[in-house]
């Protein structure tokens, strides 16, 4: 995919996602544009990060009790925390993560490499949670962040 | 889920081997996944997270299409799990029957939140026993 190719998701209200030649900070990653349409800036070296950022997009466009027991659709707060989790991964070719809406207005992230997994829970306040599971074990909460925790979580991931 | 939340004690009168059902969104369709068994599928764990006690059905008083009908026109899965395993990760059942649903039960998860909703180990381990045990599709009737 070019630098500057755009990818549009064809919802209303329209998202844009777009190549920006130079990494910014995450309040650059997520804009409102002009006439509601959202507009997302990644860096040019991503590559499996733009799947799942725009099934996070996707996911904002839930409608309120998008669940049927009164859930809230995925705000920006929780969107931007998830995108921005997915920002620091310095791995170059991690698992594909799932991207689940939540009932709380949160977004989760979840990886699995064989038997061992992990589920991120973005709340709409920004804050992030973690969860490691290995196997059949109830797992092990983890509830503070900062890259380097990032880059461990995702070597044990990778290790299984 | 009513206004007034019951008392949070479990209730044993419903049987641990009782099956509790939940709608699954079909979109996006990340909400379940399949499991080691081909042709079998399970709910991600985010299905069962929520700002208060999870909404269930119980089976002795609902069957999977009630549980689905009771949001028509919106079509969803069903998922199934047994009353046992909420209580194995320290939830507490309680009967919660509601004028147009008197199969509801309400799942109270971790003691501390002060909420009732269910932290993410217990969402987990619920959301790794469930299996889907009706799967529609948006032509589904």
């Amino acid at each position: 995919m070019g630098a500057h190719e755009m990818i549009t998701i064809q919802s209303q209200p329209t998202m844009r996602l777009e190549y920006q030649q130079e990494r910014k900070s995450l309040t650059h990653f997520l804009g409102q544009g002009v006439q509601g349409v959202q507009v997302i800036k990644v860096p040019p070296e991503w590559t499996w990060q733009v799947e799942p950022i725009k099934k996070i997009l996707g996911a904002l466009l839930l409608p309120e009790n998008w669940d049927s027991y009164g859930g809230h659709a995925p705000g920006i707060g929780s969107a931007a925390a998830a995108i921005d989790f997915i920002a620091q991964i310095t791995h170059e070719d991690p698992p594909r993560p799932r991207v689940v809406p939540l009932g709380t207005g949160g977004v989760q992230l979840e990886w699995r490499n064989g038997q061992r997994e992990l589920e991120v829970e973005c709340s709409p306040d920004g804050s992030i949670e973690v969860l490691k599971i290995e196997g059949d074990s109830e797992g092990e909460q983890c509830p503070s962040f900062n890259t380097a925790d990032i880059t461990s979580l995702f070597s044990w991931l990778l290790a299984a | 889920m009513s206004e007034r939340l019951p008392a949070d004690a479990d209730d044993q009168s419903i049987s641990g081997d009782e099956i509790l059902y939940r709608r699954i969104p079909l979109n996006p369709s990340e909400m379940i996944q399949e499991t080691d068994v081909p042709g079998e599928f399970r709910p991600s764990s985010g299905n069962f997270r929520s700002e208060g006690p999870l909404s269930v059905d119980r089976s002795s008083l609902s069957s999977p299409e009630q549980t689905r009908d009771r949001a028509k026109p919106a079509v969803f899965h069903i998922a199934g799990v047994q009353a046992k395993v909420a209580r194995q990760c320290g939830c507490r059942i309680v009967k919660d029957p509601l004028p147009d649903n008197p199969a509801h039960v309400l799942i109270f998860g971790d003691h501390d939140s002060g909420t009732g909703a269910l932290n993410g180990k217990q969402t987990k381990a619920i959301a790794k026993a469930a299996r889907l045990v009706l799967f529609s599709n948006i032509s589904s009737s």
